[in-house]
C-alpha cells in the first residue's frame, strides 16, 4: 500500500510538470535536460561604495528526479523569459523539503 | 558661486573621462545605476577633511585637503579591476592634474561586499590637496 512518504517524490514532480516552466540545462559535456522548473525572476539593488546598481535576482527550483545532481558552475542554463541569455548555477542548495535542488543563476561572460 | 572643489571633482571627471571611463559625477546616490550603463565609474561628493589658512607675503593662501570616492562599477571584475588601475597609473602619473592641485594621494581601496553576483564594484579613496585664496574658497590656485 501506498503511503503519502512514497508518492511525495513523484507529487513534486507532478506539480513542477504542471506549474513550472520549461527551462534549458545543459550539463557540461552532455545533452541539453529540459526539465519542468520554478524560476522566480527580478532585479536587486545592491550598494556600490558611493551608489547602487540594478542587478539580476533569478532563483531556480527544479526537482532532484528531474535534474539527479548537484549543479555545477560549469554546466549552462537558459530561461524562457530572457532568451539569448545564458547563464550559470551558483549557490546550489537544496530546498527545505529536500526533495528539490534551488540555485541562483549568474550570466556568463 | 561653484567652489572650487567642485572644479577639483571635475578635474578628477576630466581625467577619468581621457582613459575611456564613463565618469559620473552628479548621480544620485539613490538613483541605481542599470547594466546598460555600465561599466561606469561614479566620482562621489567630496568629503571635505582639513582648511588651514597659510600666512604670506602675497596675502596668503588656503590650503585644502578633501577627500573624494571613485567607484569603478562593472559586469566583471576584470573589467572593473582594469579601470581601477587605469585610473590609479594615470592619477599617479599626472598627481597635480597638470598643476592644478597640489597632489594627489591614494587613501584606501576595497571591494563592495553587497556586490558580487553581476555587479563588481572597486572603490578608490584619493585626498587631494589644492589652494585657493583666503577666504574666497570659489577660485582654484594654480
Amino acid at each position: 500500500m501506498s503511503d503519502l512518504e512514497s508518492l511525495t517524490p513523484e507529487m513534486f514532480a507532478t506539480v513542477a510538470n504542471i506549474t513550472g516552466e520549461r527551462i534549458t540545462y545543459i550539463p557540461q559535456g552532455q545533452a541539453a535536460l529540459l526539465p519542468k522548473a520554478h524560476v522566480t525572476y527580478g532585479d536587486e539593488i545592491v550598494d556600490i561604495g558611493a551608489g547602487q546598481a540594478v542587478q539580476q535576482d533569478i532563483t531556480v527550483s527544479v526537482s532532484k528526479l528531474a535534474l539527479p545532481w548537484m549543479p555545477r558552475s560549469a554546466d549552462r542554463v537558459r530561461v524562457g523569459q530572457l532568451p539569448g541569455v545564458t547563464f550559470y548555477p551558483a549557490t546550489p542548495r537544496e530546498d527545505s523539503s529536500g526533495r528539490d535542488w534551488v540555485f541562483d543563476l549568474k550570466v556568463v561572460r | 558661486m561653484s567652489l572650487a572643489v567642485e572644479d577639483v571633482r571635475g578635474l578628477l571627471v576630466a581625467k577619468l573621462t581621457t582613459l575611456g571611463q564613463t565618469a559620473l559625477r552628479d548621480r544620485d546616490e539613490f538613483d541605481a545605476l542599470t547594466e546598460p550603463e555600465l561599466p561606469a565609474t561614479l566620482v562621489d561628493e567630496p568629503g571635505m577633511v582639513e582648511i588651514t589658512n597659510i600666512e604670506g607675503t602675497a596675502g596668503g593662501a588656503a590650503y585644502h585637503a578633501a577627500s573624494f570616492a571613485l567607484t569603478f562599477a562593472a559586469t566583471t571584475s576584470a573589467v572593473a579591476q582594469a579601470n581601477f588601475n587605469a585610473a590609479l597609473a594615470a592619477l599617479m602619473n599626472d598627481y597635480s592634474l597638470g598643476g592644478q592641485v597640489l597632489d594627489i594621494t591614494p587613501m584606501n581601496y576595497g571591494g563592495d561586499e553587497n556586490g558580487g553576483k553581476d555587479i563588481f564594484a572597486i572603490t578608490l579613496e584619493i585626498r587631494v590637496r589644492f589652494l585657493t585664496p583666503p577666504n574666497d574658497f570659489g577660485t582654484l590656485l594654480t
